[in-house]
């Protein structure tokens, strides 16, 4: 700290200007803001961490290891052997043969409107959906995206709440689907409720022609 | 993409939901300033910070589809947080007015602190800026630290830019007396 002291008449207005904008405020302050603007109605009554939410990232994986589980029994002349399932050396996709593998990112910007529909709801349709896209052996994983991103650049690191390195907006998601052409990922991406409420889904395909 | 489209996007995300979820985000964006500037503009009064963050909060959402997005949503934040401090000091102490006439209220502004002691340091400042009447230390904290231009500082505190001026001119004659006292205090 020695370097931030100085001549009272002469650094004043410096260090001044070093002392910090912000301050981290006490943890419990959150929950009384968030107590008071309920108890106005300024703000719906659901819980920050929404079960639903939780239920339905583990309703969409569970359906996604269901897809991945019979797609191996189905692909048993090929079994993997135990040494390799427990340490794979190229991660990757279960991509059916003669398809390709999309990511569809899910944007949210002003133009998201999920109306009046509660969290659970939407979460609920969200989940309807990949558990349809996922028994048709379109989705292979769902997942939704915390508020948080850390952001690496030139090896500095900085996390923050929320995205908008891409934009438009905030990402908020992201399917991962298989179609055997981009005109049928085009169609399954068109059919996301994500689209349906106005959001903006980027998709993407996976590279694979090194895994050949 | 800039933290401006970056606030519009996060606040039409809280208006299409208004939920706890999407208020999360903002209140987690930008509290810590709040909080910093309620904490610096009370002198550093922890219970009073708290209630005129929590009261902020309420005004802002309670107001936040008027937000157009020609200032930063930090400045708006700001600039409320800034009237619930006023509220709450003509609620508490009505006889202190945001204009100092005089340096009654706080060190004497005459003396300049040229004291040849041990030097000063951040947590020097903060409390020397504890002594101030709160008429300099509001302008001492908005220009000095918060970056307001004076035409800002000026609308912040219902004040005219002379006063601002003039205001912080003698704020900083006194930050440096109470700088002076602390150090006579310690020697």
């Amino acid at each position: 700290m020695s370097d931030h002291h100085a001549r009272p008449e002469t650094d004043a207005d410096d260090l001044l200007a070093r002392v910090p904008a912000e301050v981290e405020p006490p943890a419990a302050l959150r929950d009384q803001v968030v107590g008071s603007l309920r108890a106005q109605g300024l703000l719906r009554g659901t819980p920050t961490s929404s079960p639903s939410f939780a239920y339905w990232a583990l309703t969409a994986a569970a359906a996604v290891l269901a897809f991945l589980g019979g797609r191996a029994s189905a692909n048993d002349a090929s079994p993997i052997p135990p040494d390799l399932a427990v340490a794979p050396a190229t991660p990757g996709l279960a991509v059916p043969e003669g398809s390709s593998a999309w990511a569809l990112l899910l944007f949210e910007d002003g133009r998201f409107d999920a109306g009046d529909q509660s969290p659970e709801v939407v979460a609920r349709t969200y989940d309807a959906w990949a558990r349809v896209a996922a028994a048709r052996g379109f989705l292979i994983l769902a997942e939704k995206f915390a508020d948080e991103e850390t952001l690496l650049v030139d090896g500095e690191a900085t996390t923050r709440p929320v995205g908008f390195v891409i934009p438009p907006g905030m990402l908020g998601g992201m399917f991962v689907v298989v179609a055997p052409t981009r005109e049928a990922a085009l169609a399954l991406a068109r059919e996301t409720p994500h689209h349906e409420m106005g959001g903006i889904v980027l998709m993407r395909e996976f590279d694979r022609t090194s895994r050949q | 993409v800039s933290g401006v489209d970056a606030d519009q996007a996060l606040v039409a995300r809280f208006l299409s939901r208004r939920d706890e979820r999407a208020f999360d985000v903002l209140y987690r964006r930008h509290t810590p300033r709040m909080y910093g500037l309620a904490l610096r503009l009370t002198g550093g009064d922890e219970p009073d910070a708290r209630e005129i963050v929590q009261e902020s909060w309420t005004r802002a959402v309670s107001r936040l589809d008027t937000f157009r997005g020609e200032s930063r949503l930090s400045s708006w934040l700001c600039g409320i947080c800034t009237n619930v401090w006023r509220e709450h000091l003509r609620r508490h102490r009505p006889e202190v007015a945001l204009e100092v006439l005089s340096a009654s209220h706080g060190p004497d502004a005459a003396h300049g602190a040229d004291t040849g002691g041990r030097g000063i340091d951040l947590i020097d400042v903060r409390r020397a800026l504890e002594r101030l009447a709160p008429g300099y230390r509001a302008v001492i904290v908005l220009h000095g630290i918060y970056g307001y231009s004076h035409a800002e500082v000026a609308d912040m505190l219902d004040i005219s830019e002379g006063t601002s001026k003039s205001q912080l001119l003698r704020g900083r004659q006194a930050l440096r007396r109470a700088l002076h006292e602390m150090e006579e205090e310690t020697a």
